[in-house]
């Protein structure tokens, strides 16, 4: 019992304390901002990948029969590449993906 | 005899499977011609679902690359077409059909990428709702305070991933993102406090209080289960940073 009422009034006092800077609550994008850590908000946009880039460069291949043996674009997902974990390593090459769809491909 | 149901219906069905032959009764120059016809058709349905995921997942369409979305597009409209003629309802799937997918287990954070656009696109679509700003916190007795309950905003949700999706995310809005690590956890809270869509990432503090909240327990529950979790944990600072970013749309004594 004690301890849960020290629970509340230590709630309570971190609530007075936040609240009781009068300038903390005048907008609240001020508030926000100064409690997280913000990501730019801009419009959507497709893959910026246009002719000559990697993106529209893996599109040599038909891939409606094997579709399912693909790895994804490799410089596209340059997110998860090299300084990574060995989890998101891609594939040794940036054109690794190319090469590994030669390898699983079907036998058939 | 032909009826308009089971002419739509028969029309419907081989709109969605080009295995099947185009409905009898269709009218054209010549009969291979109406077939032919038929196509456009198909293709339509079939590149607005195309377009519609595209627009739904821009950031997954550019991890992926191309040709790949498209080509996994194309397998999940087949497979999950959709159920009702909203374009903006259609794809909750998505994220998961393409992590099920053999040669994407490789990046396993992709299916928290198509949640996070999701819900961006969800919250975009949700209710005007009002948000409620700290300075309400002002106005009510502390002891009231404690034992009142949040309603979350209509457009308000909360993702918590493993992998760094809010980090990802935003560096794919700039043409030269920066590289990301990826192994970091990140709480991403969306929200729509006016007309523009808010990406924030929360502590897991913050998270936890949220979530909390959002379970429909009072800000005094809330606040003692998280000071159990870390003894450390500032309730004044995480109510007034979630009530701030537009989290929740009403309190409740």
């Amino acid at each position: 019992m004690a301890n849960s009422t020290t629970n509340a009034a230590l709630i309570a006092g971190s609530i007075a304390l936040a609240i009781s800077g009068a300038s903390t609550l005048q907008t609240a994008e001020a508030a926000a901002k100064e409690k997280c850590y913000g990501i730019s908000l801009a419009g959507q946009n497709d893959c910026a990948a246009g002719p000559g880039t990697t993106c529209a460069g893996t599109s040599t291949v038909d891939y409606q029969g094997n579709a399912w043996t693909l790895v994804p674009a490799g410089d596209c997902l340059k997110y998860g590449a090299e300084d990574q974990v060995a989890e998101f390593e891609l594939p040794e090459d940036r054109v690794g993906s190319l090469e590994q769809l030669d390898r699983d491909l079907p036998t058939s | 005899m032909l009826t308009l149901d089971s002419f739509q219906h028969d029309a419907a069905l081989a709109l969605n499977d080009p295995t099947r032959q185009s409905p009898q009764n269709i009218a054209g120059r010549t009969i291979e011609g109406s077939s032919r016809r038929f196509n456009i058709y198909r293709n339509n349905r079939a590149g607005s679902l195309l377009e519609s995921l595209q627009g739904t997942y821009p950031v997954l369409h550019k991890l992926l690359g191309d040709d790949f979305f498209r080509t996994a597009a194309r397998q999940y409209i087949d497979e999950s077409p959709p159920s009702g003629p909203v374009l903006s309802e259609y794809g909750e799937r998505f994220g998961d059909f393409i992590q099920r997918l053999p040669g994407v287990s490789k990046y396993p954070y992709l299916n928290d990428v198509a949640k996070l656009e999701w819900q961006r696109l969800q919250s975009y679509h949700a209710a005007d709702d009002a948000v409620l700003f700290p300075a309400v916190l002002q106005t009510i007795e502390p002891s009231t305070l404690l034992a009142s309950r949040f309603t979350p905003h209509s457009a308000a949700h909360l993702i918590e991933s493993r992998w760094a999706i809010g980090s990802l995310w935003s560096s794919t809005q700039e043409p030269d993102g920066s590289q990301v690590n990826l192994s970091q956890a990140e709480n991403v809270l969306i929200t729509r406090p006016q007309f523009d869509l808010q990406l924030q990432l929360v502590s897991s503090d913050g998270a936890m209080f949220m979530r909390q909240l959002c379970n429909g327990v009072t800000i005094e529950q809330a606040a003692t289960h998280c000071l159990s979790v870390n003894a450390n944990f500032d309730t004044g600072t995480h109510l007034q940073g979630l009530m701030g970013m537009g989290a929740f749309s009403q309190i409740i004594h």
